[in-house]
């Protein structure tokens, strides 16, 4: 089976998880923008991180033959601080015309603040302008009503709900967001959000089209293949390897491929070159480089 | 360092845009848009407006080669060859050309562009550089570019590229020359080469060429275009010995760089002594000196 993990943050993982998805069959990521587990203290930093998932991060990945995309954005914790914000806004128009960015994201609220709701909401206006599809992260506390008023936002800036996939659902929120044209993503995790047994039981109960399962998997306790085993779980349970093909590799390519930036054609695996070197700097540590044809 | 005449940034973007014109119609609209909007921006608005263009053009514009429509273009680092830029770079020369007019700081806007750039569009600075009236305002990006190890982007400084030959100290040249040699990247597209030669980089060479022999490993062919222009007579005598290597590549260098040497009376006799054994009928020409050396300088 080939697998594509629509969601998951590889600066934060080892080459052992980059070499051990590439043998499960993942054939590519998009890496969302997000925090950094504590706060950013100035906009360099921000510059440095994007430049960091468009640069050094899609040469690794490359390096394990994995493609790698990435989504640039605010993220709701950090929108917070206002004055930060506002320079990384500044930034965001000549970072959203980059080859590499296939979205707006992660965005969305965390404490449900009006900080919050203001850039998620520029941020959705830009997405808008751009063309590009939007990511949105529902909340971890208080997730139906976090849910609700994104759905409600999204109608309010008057971004096409095609072009939006509203992420980390549950069995409380994805009905909500049934009832719109928004793709429906969910994060399975080793304990919180979503289970790959639970996954299986919604896309029974919901069906296939427009479902999107990621990883989410980050510098926290996760699991780089939880695409791949919820695979497994979907064949365990009868779902024919067409359904496994569209939900967990072309569905959300074909989300992003709303940004004109990515086609299902074009994620296959690349050849591996590793003698290749980046800004001085090769991921080998002494070992024979693997060479592809 | 001395340039020719400077000409006009808009002389250079008028032949890429007919270049463009030329090879097809994707984005022709879009990028006409944006160099309008460029000339009518406010010096503090046009690098917003020159970033954002700049790193979208690629998908506007694609990136077929400009091929027999590609300009020569008469550069103040000298002739700029662009038949094998592709119409993104073309496009994206526009773009910085166009945001020169607007009375920014050329060395500021060409630095902040590379910085903010990807890979493919650092690629697209560092061939434009030499389109700049003054290049030499740009050379602290240049050499930025230099320290890279993406051999992509490297190669677009080193190789095609009339900058460095033009605007680098004999320092920076040098390490330019070898960090090719270390990389594989051909000499023979180091413009300039031949003309910059010194003693240092045919010393440099000397010690590469023995650090590999004493390492067992293979000498890279080429380095005798960058080692005989300015060497030592043992360097000679190590050039002049592999005119009878096994390996063609090395006979073909050896002999292109030791026909410049002539003056030299054991260059002299090894090539007239090479001729009758020589097996290769092009080498052989080279030998003899019927074809002129195919150096980058033309």
């Amino acid at each position: 089976m080939r697998y594509f993990d629509p969601h998951i943050h590889m600066l934060s993982r080892t080459t052992d998880d980059y070499e051990n998805m590439a043998a499960a069959g993942i054939l590519g990521v998009v890496e969302p923008a997000f925090w950094q587990g504590q706060p950013r203290t100035q906009v360099g930093t921000f510059i440095d991180y994007f430049d960091a998932l468009l640069g050094w991060e899609p040469f690794r990945a490359s390096q394990f033959g994995i493609n790698h995309f990435c989504t640039i954005g605010i993220n709701p914790k950090e929108a917070n601080d206002v004055a930060l914000s506002e320079q990384v806004m500044a930034l965001m128009p000549r970072y959203l015309e980059k080859d590499g960015v296939v979205a707006v994201g992660e965005i969305g609220y965390d404490d449900i603040t009006p900080e919050e709701e203001r850039f998620f909401a520029e941020q959705l206006t830009l997405a808008k302008e751009h063309g590009l599809p939007a990511l949105i992260h529902t909340p971890h506390r208080d997730k139906v009503t976090g849910t609700e008023r994104s759905l409600a936002l999204v109608r309010e800036v008057g971004i096409n709900e095609e072009q939006v996939v509203v992420d980390h659902l549950n069995e409380l929120t994805l009905p909500l967001v049934m009832e719109t044209g928004c793709w429906r993503g969910h994060s399975v995790y080793p304990n919180t959000k979503m289970s790959e047994d639970r996954m299986v039981a919604l896309l029974k109960a919901y069906g296939t089209e427009k479902m999107i399962v990621n990883s989410a998997a980050d510098w926290g306790r996760s699991d780089p293949l939880k695409v791949p085993k919820t695979g497994q779980a979907m064949l365990a349970a009868g779902f024919s390897e067409d359904d496994v093909d569209l939900v967990l590799f072309r569905n959300p390519i074909n989300y992003y491929a709303q940004s004109g930036r990515i086609t299902v054609d074009q994620v296959t695996r690349p050849n591996i070159d590793q003698t290749r070197l980046y800004e001085d700097n090769s991921v080998l540590r002494g070992q024979t480089p693997l060479i592809e044809p | 360092m001395s340039y020719s005449e400077p000409v006009a940034a808009a002389t250079h973007q008028d032949a890429l845009l007919q270049a463009l014109a030329g090879s097809g119609d994707a984005g022709l609209v879009w990028l006409r848009q944006n160099l309008e909007a460029l000339q009518q921006s406010a010096p503090e608005a046009v690098f917003a407006k020159l970033a954002g263009a700049h790193a979208g053009a690629r998908r506007r514009l694609g990136e077929a080669l400009l091929g027999a429509l590609g300009p020569e273009l008469s550069t103040a680092c000298g002739p700029l060859d662009t038949r094998a830029w592709g119409r993104d770079a073309a496009g994206r020369a526009c773009l910085l050309l166009a945001a020169l007019s607007g009375g920014a700081s050329h060395a500021e806007l060409a630095d902040a562009l590379y910085r903010s750039g990807d890979e493919g569009e650092r690629t697209a600075v560092v061939k434009s550089l030499c389109l700049l009236p003054n290049p030499a305002v740009a050379l602290t990006t240049a050499r930025v570019a230099a320290r890279t190890n993406s051999m992509r982007l490297y190669a677009a400084v080193a190789l095609d590229n009339p900058y460095p030959g033009q605007c680098y100290d004999d320092a920076d040249f040098n390490q330019l020359v070898l960090k090719c040699l270390f990389n594989g990247l051909p000499l023979n597209r180091v413009i300039g080469l031949q003309r910059r030669a010194n003693p240092r980089l045919a010393a440099m060479c000397e010690d590469y060429h023995d650090e590999r022999v004493a390492a067992g490993r293979t000498v890279p062919a080429d380095i005798w275009l960058a080692l005989a222009p300015c060497a030592s007579p043992r360097g000679l005598a190590l050039a002049c010995a592999r005119l009878a290597s096994e390996l063609p590549e090395h006979r073909r260098f050896a002999a292109q760089a030791l026909v410049a040497r002539r003056d030299s009376p054991e260059v002299e006799a090894a090539l007239a002594e090479r001729v009758a054994e020589e097996s290769d009928a092009e080498i052989r020409a080279i030998l003899a000196g019927a074809t002129r050396a195919a150096s980058a300088d033309a």
